[in-house]
């Protein structure tokens, strides 16, 4: 009796996470729509390449069964479909030389909202995001970090 | 490991003639208007990002040649924006970063000179195109400094479209 008390009390941290652990969404196919820039001035390609890598980091990542670009006619008879917008809220080009040569100034930043919405209407998620290049390589890299982080959110949640 | 760091440094020092004149681009397009070192940054399907080749204008398409199995084209009637853009980056490749990577060894960050001989300005193309079923697509190339708007002008001749540069929307 004794030994499956101890089990019960060992097992209830882990039962209370399971608990705590928010449902995950569900659907079948993510429309990825380009990068809203709003007032904020961001050269085109940071603007292109945000949306290239996006596409290239969640089919990579298979939570969806489909990965729909923009204006893609194919989405229509999707029922499950469920679309991604993302906002500029901030950017500041950085320089690689400067990174390289200081090590703590020159860094590439790009703040945005991610919004995923049912394609009826409705949001099912809403982050800030932030992508950075702080140390080595070129400032569009920062495409690569922003695109790998709004992957993981959408990973988490879907 | 003094010594060894200096030997270092001095072995990155001696190879950047070499790593100049085999990489920083030469600012002639060929003949027929097509602009060889282009850098495929992102966007051509299969291709590889960072695969370098040669960017032209064949036959109304904007065409890529990467060599073996790394070759794509794209109508220009397909166009919806042709951008032009500019970048500082490090010249020399995955050779100059092994290089200054190398070169990181050396003693008092002396090293980090190669940053600042190792360095080019390129020109940045972003080429917007919607496909048969309309969606949109970008590819973006790193092109030697100064020939992007030759090409940026050939493919509005063959047909692409594209918004008006910064310059010519004050003029």
């Amino acid at each position: 009796m004794k030994p499956l008390a101890i089990c019960f009390l060992a097992l209830l941290p882990a039962l209370a996470l399971a608990q705590d652990k928010p449902k995950k969404l569900t659907a079948g196919a993510i429309q990825i729509e380009p990068i809203e820039v709003g007032d904020i001035v961001i050269p085109a390609e940071f603007r292109y390449a945000i949306y290239e890598r996006l596409i290239q980091r969640v089919k990579a990542d298979g939570e969806f069964k489909q990965v729909l670009r923009s204006g893609d006619r194919s989405a229509q008879g999707i029922p499950d479909l469920v679309v991604l917008h993302t906002k500029i809220s901030r950017f500041k080009q950085g320089s690689q030389t400067q990174r390289e040569l200081t090590t703590v100034t020159g860094g590439t930043r790009v703040d945005l909202t991610a919004t995923v919405e049912r394609k009826s209407g409705g949001v099912l998620l809403n982050n800030d995001i932030t992508g950075r290049v702080r140390f080595f390589g070129e400032n569009l890299g920062v495409t690569n970090d922003l695109a790998k982080r709004i992957a993981k959110v959408l990973k988490e949640n879907f | 490991m003094f010594k060894s760091a200096c030997v270092l440094t001095i072995l990155a020092m001696a190879t950047l003639p070499t790593l100049s004149a085999q990489f920083v681009p030469s600012t002639a397009a060929l003949p027929d208007g097509s602009i060889p070192k282009c850098r495929h940054l992102i966007g051509l399907g299969d291709i590889k990002s960072q695969q370098g080749g040669t960017l032209g204008v064949k036959n109304g398409s904007l065409s890529f040649d990467g060599g073996k199995s790394q070759q794509a084209t794209i109508p220009a009637a397909s166009i919806d924006d042709v951008v032009l853009g500019s970048e500082v980056t490090q010249a020399g490749g995955k050779t100059g970063r092994v290089v200054k990577t190398a070169a990181m060894a050396a003693p008092f960050e002396s090293g980090k000179a190669l940053t600042i001989l190792l360095r080019t300005k390129v020109d940045i193309l972003t080429v917007v195109y919607h496909d048969d079923n309309g969606a949109l697509h970008s590819t973006i190339f790193a092109v030697p400094k100064g020939l992007a708007a030759g090409l940026r002008t050939q493919l509005i001749t063959a047909g692409a479209h594209a918004s008006p540069l910064a310059e010519e929307a004050q003029k």
